[in-house]
């Protein structure tokens, strides 16, 4: 096959980038195929930094062949004679089998000079991250493996002209290339087979949460989220409500209960508010407060912003600190309005897509769980009883039989009284660990 | 007589290197049937790990699942008496198989693996 | 191969290795950016130069986006104000700084008092002056009366006491009046007319300004002379009225027409006015005395008085009996105390019913009157004034007061003591608890209860079109004169832009303000406060003679030199500042964490105060990219990102090439340099 008749299948297949983004993973190899030099070069985007995602993470570990063949397909169609994989840091394992796959296959010829006998070479080498998770976004990971803070460029120029050392570069996500073997192997055709008109082939989920059977599941595109929630998911687990289920950490958004029939497919989630995302999926039920929740993954973005731009750096601090007022019952009239108004604003003026997708688990929790927020701030009230400064524990007198055994495990000394008569709470010193309702074989501690 | 023990981050979290540590120390104290051990990545059943594969002589898988190091010598004494049905409790029941039965693997296709 | 786009409206002509910002720079099209200079490489941090281009979903930052053929740029889009207004918010909400120092905010005229006391303490008296002509146009007046809420703000007093920023004024007013009077430049003819009827401060202030800006301006006045209350209410010993007509002549010598002893009402009327003229202004002040509603109050010898005043104002010299008493506890009670002394009355007493604590009069003032022989009677009050055999005024029973509870303005309330009357024999009394304003002559215009003019704040619009107000007659009523000063300002401008067409509002311009403590002076050596030369009580008491001569050169050159200084260094330079006030930013939306760190050393004469800085970059992408050092970089991550030197401190010096680029191009003044450098970037 020639370089065009590799793009031609992948452009057949119908492959979109599995990082995120879901940009054309065909256009993506032309334009850096097309551009300009003969320096170019192939590189794979391992840095995994949702938390809740570990696809690529399986991919590397276990078959790490797979990822090699895949990359090499990409370096042939776009002309690199170096690939290299952005790993982060926090998968030793991973490294240490991909290193060890990289030797394997230079030995047997895979790798190196002239390729099972042909006139391609190309070598393959692991660049570790360092700890950030903005170096998962694809400028700021040139500029790390350029040996720079990790801060992302302006796009245009985009990679594909001007990327690692301001050459021809073209990345793409692990599970990206993890599909292209099957592909050449398979031809786009039968890709292309699966899936919806926009979203061809399968897409690899991390499903975990309040889930009975959590892992990694491979469906096709058109899959509904009842199907991989309830069917392969086996459900909530101790048969709990469904609340919602959150799509690609950080920078996604979560789908409530009426959007379950929607179907796995790029513009279809996009339209609930979520997106595809890497592939996190974290189920949620009845006991998670949803703006706990935003609150989380806005703690996670301010804490990983690089604090280049302006919208981003001070933006996530700032909502950050209105979601923290919220959950501790400080909350202000006005304030949801406050947080949408600003959630705009950043999506505009952010620098880099870490920026532009934080506001998203915020604008996302405001549009179905409105209520929740509304109660935090005008009733000073967690309706999932979740957050701390809004629930009190208290010893139901009915159901408590006095057997002392939530007051020993109390780490507070909040709870007193007399052995076989109920015993009480203190709500003062009471921290809410819950130490006292998994010690309590009656039932008897309740949250408020 | 292949056993092949699930050894991706998840697994590993789950204790099965020591299921692998197990079964490696008593199998090279003694192996006569030349039972191979190998360790193979994660197969996305995290919810089951640690996961053991024995693959028997005709070929045919046999899948365990939540196994602890004890297990270990379980199937160990299993597989040199010849007699597997004792390891049927740890075998993965209909429900948790159509987990990976209902997915359609195209990137994380599992294919065999080999130690060279 | 050029590409043609429109930005606002406005065709740009881009060459292909164009950005939508270079272009527009190449147009004369101003795009405001904090983080941009073209000797770096692109860095799109700020976020301010965003723009919205119809038909692209997202919004672009013009000095990254390249402009394509036939491309709609707009930058006054909501969705681009919002993005920009949010980011210049979101810096300030994090921005500690001291734009201008308290003086200043806290006059009501926005006077620079800073930036003249220091051209003060560098000898530059007329650049000083040209200072406070910014504000407003009579200076060595104002200096000689004004309470000052300047010096009540100055955070000298903070290590001693005050700087004495009136007298100051009034010392380089003085001077350049002397050698070299200041020429208000005057703007090309509009063509618009405008009159101002009242000549007091605030009619001549807004006549300056309204003047400057080439407009034709007639000031009506119903005394002989201009100046309102200055001439018709201050004493000649307090300021001297030849002092104020210099200041006069050179409005007058500017254009502004004069015609006094014109009354409204009867010389001219409101409407013929209003028609004539493309707008007006009402000044008129508050020239009714308050009377006090005690029996015998309309006896002959009993007088408001600022009438009293107004008499010595207009040249004569009303007889007064041995015994004058004086009701109130204001600054126009001092006026008439002090005054009736030197008319040669015996005694005279000031009747107040509170105690000299809450007296509003300025604490010199009732120095000087005791100091005069003035005797004052805390906790009287005039029950009654009776007449002798022909009807004069020949006592006061006085009812003593004690101080009761606290009322709405905070001050105890004065309760009589049962059956505790004084009889003190008087010959005059004169009446001086309040002035109001009287609005005859003015039909249609809307008065509130109080019998004020409504202005509208912001706009100072009466509810009649072309009518504007300001000062003593609007609202809610008497004030100083430098408050009057400052609305007559306000309402120039407003007039302005009305006869210009444009939106008539006064913006209230947005400054950084900070809070300091003795904690933060304590290291200053103290200095006590100039004292200003005067005549001694016995040489005042018996003339009108000025009782202040005014500072000599060296004691003002080292009363200035007490001047902390305070504002910030960069103000004038300051983009943030600038783009905050473009923007009428709202950093009050985002109150949470704000940074309180030290001050990084970084490489002598250069340090930066990484609460001032926005995190632009540009110093350090300058110090790499276009020195070639690299001395410089970012450390930390989100929120606590900081600039920071990138080797240890001793080898600062080698790493540094102390070019000063880094100061040079830095937006905020967050970077400093001990030696002077002059802000520049290059677009």
């Amino acid at each position: 096959m020639t370089q065009d008749d590799v793009i031609e299948q992948i452009d057949i297949s119908g492959l979109r980038g599995r990082g995120g983004a879901g940009f054309s993973t065909a256009f993506k190899w032309r334009a850096a195929k097309n551009s300009e030099g003969d320096e170019k070069y192939l590189i794979c985007n391992a840095d995994e930094g949702d938390p809740g995602a570990f696809m690529d993470r399986a991919v590397i570990e276990g078959d790490p062949h797979n990822l090699i063949e895949g990359m090499l397909i990409g370096a042939y169609a776009i002309g690199a004679s170096t690939a290299i994989v952005y790993v982060r840091a926090e998968y030793p394992l991973a490294i240490v089998r991909l290193e060890k796959a990289i030797k394997d296959a230079t030995e047997r010829g895979f790798l190196g000079d002239n390729i099972m006998g042909s006139d391609f070479s190309c070598v393959l080498r692991i660049k570790a991250g360092a700890g950030a998770f903005v170096c998962g976004e694809e400028t700021a990971l040139i500029e790390s493996l350029e040996g720079k803070r990790g801060m992302p460029r302006l796009k245009p120029p985009f990679p594909a002209q001007s990327g690692y050392w301001f050459k021809p570069s073209n990345i793409n996500n692990v599970e990206t290339y993890a599909n292209v073997p099957w592909i050449i192997n398979n031809g786009g055709a039968a890709f292309a087979a699966m899936g919806t008109e926009q979203s061809k082939g399968t897409k690899v989920f991390a499903l975990s949460g309040k889930i009975k059977r959590g892992g990694l599941v491979e469906i096709p595109m058109g899959t509904t989220l009842r199907d991989v929630i309830f069917d392969i998911g086996g459900g909530i687990r101790n048969d709990k409500e469904f609340k919602a289920v959150q799509l690609g950490g950080p920078s996604g958004g979560c789908v409530p209960k009426e959007k379950l029939d929607t179907v796995i497919d790029y513009a279809e989630l996009g339209k609930t508010g979520a997106i595809m995302g890497s592939g996190g999926m974290v189920v949620m039920d009845e006991s998670t407060c949803m703006v706990s929740m935003a609150k989380f993954f806005l703690d996670f973005t301010a804490k990983e912003s690089c604090g280049k731009c302006v919208h981003c750096r001070l933006g996530t601090k700032r909502m950050l600190e209105v979601l923290d007022r919220i959950v501790k019952g400080k909350g202000e009239e006005g304030d949801i309005e406050k947080l949408e108004e600003l959630c705009y604003a950043i999506k505009d003026g952010a620098l880099c897509g870490l920026g532009q997708t934080a506001p998203n688990p915020v604008l996302t929790t405001i549009r179905y769980f409105r209520d929740e927020f509304e109660a935090h701030i005008k009733e000073q009230r967690c309706p999932a009883g979740e957050c701390r400064d809004l629930i009190t524990y208290s010893i139901n007198k009915d159901k408590c039989v006095g057997c002392s055994a939530c007051a020993r495990q109390c780490p507070a000394d909040a709870i007193t009284g007399e052995l076989k008569s109920p015993f009480t709470i203190d709500p003062d010193l009471c921290v809410k660990c819950g130490n006292c309702i998994t010690a309590c074989r009656f039932g008897a501690v309740e949250v408020h | 007589m292949k056993l092949v023990v699930g050894e991706g981050s998840c697994g590993l979290a789950a204790g099965a290197g020591a299921v692998y540590e197990r079964l490696d120390t008593l199998l090279k104290e003694n192996n006569p049937s030349g039972v191979v051990l190998d360790i193979t990545g994660c197969n996305g059943m995290c919810f089951l790990e640690p996961i053991v594969d024995l693959y028997d002589d005709e070929g045919t898988l046999h899948r365990y699942v939540k196994v602890t190091e004890k297990d270990a010598d379980d199937i160990y004494a299993a597989v040199s008496a010849g007699d597997l049905s004792s390891l049927d409790r740890l075998g993965i029941t209909p429900d948790d198989a159509h987990f990976l039965e209902a997915q359609t693997r195209v990137a994380t296709a599992t294919r065999p693996s080999r130690r060279s | 191969m050029s590409i043609k786009y429109t930005l606002d409206g406005i065709e740009v002509i881009a060459e292909p290795s164009d950005t939508i910002l270079s272009s527009a720079v190449r147009a004369g099209i101003d795009i405001p950016t904090l983080c941009f200079d073209k000797r770096t490489a692109i860095y799109g941090a700020c976020g301010i130069c965003l723009v919205e281009v119809e038909g692209v979903p997202k919004l672009l930052r013009a000095c990254s986006a390249r402009p394509q053929e036939g491309y709609v740029v707009r930058t006054d889009t909501d969705r681009v104000v919002r993005a920009r207004k949010t980011a210049l918010e979101l810096l300030l909400s994090d921005h500690t700084g001291d734009c201008r120092g308290p003086c200043k905010l806290n006059c009501p005229a926005m006077t620079d008092c800073q930036k003249y006391v220091q051209e003060i303490k560098n000898g530059e008296f007329k650049k000083a002056v040209e200072t406070i002509y910014e504000a407003f146009p009579i200076p060595a007046s104002i200096g000689r009366v004004c309470p000052h809420p300047c010096e009540d703000a100055c955070r000298r007093q903070l290590v001693e006491e005050p700087i004495s920023i009136a007298f100051l004024k009034a010392f380089a007013a003085d001077k350049v009046l002397a050698e070299d009077p200041y020429v208000i430049p005057v703007e090309p003819d509009t063509g618009k007319k405008v009159a101002i009827i009242g000549g007091g401060p605030a009619g001549l202030t807004a006549a300056y300004f309204l003047r400057q800006w080439g407009h034709a301006v007639t000031i009506f006045d119903q005394q002989p002379k201009m100046g309102g209350m200055l001439r018709y209410g201050i004493p000649e010993y307090r300021l001297p009225k030849a002092v104020l007509d210099q200041e006069i002549s050179i409005i007058e010598k500017a254009g502004v027409v004069l015609k006094n002893n014109v009354k409204l009402g009867k010389d001219i009327q409101f409407d013929d006015i209003r028609n004539e003229y493309d707008a007006v202004l009402l000044a008129i002040g508050a020239w009714t005395s308050v009377p006090m509603r005690v029996p015998g109050e309309d006896l002959d010898g009993v007088e408001g008085g600022i009438y009293f005043l107004e008499k010595l104002g207009l040249g004569e010299k009303p007889l007064l009996g041995k015994n004058v008493a004086v009701c109130g506890g204001g600054n126009t009670a001092m006026d008439c105390c002090r005054t009736a002394v030197r008319l040669g009355a015996e005694n005279v007493y000031v009747v107040y019913r509170r105690t000299r604590n809450e007296m509003p009069a300025a604490d010199i003032e009732i120095e000087e009157a005791e100091e005069e022989g003035v005797t004052f009677k805390f906790l009287t009050n005039p029950a009654e004034i009776y007449a002798d055999e022909n009807g004069h005024v020949a006592g006061m029973k006085l009812q003593i007061m004690e101080l009761g509870e606290p009322d709405a303005s905070g001050r105890r309330r004065p309760v009589p003591v049962e059956g505790a009357i004084e009889d003190i024999k008087v010959d005059n009394v004169l009446m001086a608890i309040g002035q109001v304003a009287k609005c005859d002559g003015v039909d249609g215009i809307e008065l509130t209860k109080k019998g004020t003019i409504v202005a509208d704040d912001m706009t100072f619009r009466t509810n009649i079109d072309n009518v504007f107000a300001a000062g003593d007659v609007t609202n809610r009523g008497a004030g100083i004169a430098i408050e009057a000063i400052g609305e007559a300002q306000k309402a120039a401008l407003c007039i302005n832009n009305y006869l210009a067409g444009d939106e008539v509002r006064y913006k209230k311009p947005y400054f950084v303000e900070d809070e300091k403590t003795e904690a933060d002076f304590e290291d200053r050596e103290k200095q006590q406060r100039e004292k200003m030369p005067g005549l001694t009580p016995e040489e005042r008491r018996d003339n009108f003679k000025p009782i202040y001569f005014g500072f000599t050169e060296e004691q003002a050159k080292n009363e200035a030199s007490r001047c902390l200084d305070c504002g910030c260094h960069d103000y004038y330079d300051c983009r943030l500042i600038d783009y905050a006030n473009r923007y009428d930013v709202e950093p009050e939306k985002f109150p949470g964490e704000v940074h309180a760190r030290p001050i990084i050393k970084v490489a002598d004469p250069i340090s930066h105060n990484p609460d001032k800085c926005v995190l632009c970059g540009l110093c350090y992408r300058t110090c790499d990219q276009v020195v070639g050092q690299t001395f410089i970089g970012l450390y930390n991550r989100g929120f606590s990102t900081i600039v920071n030197p990138m080797v240890p401190a001793d080898k600062a010096a080698t790493f540094c090439a102390t070019c000063l680029k880094c100061v040079e191009v830095c937006p905020t003044g967050a970077m400093k340099s001990e030696i002077p450098v002059m802000r520049r970037v290059e677009r």
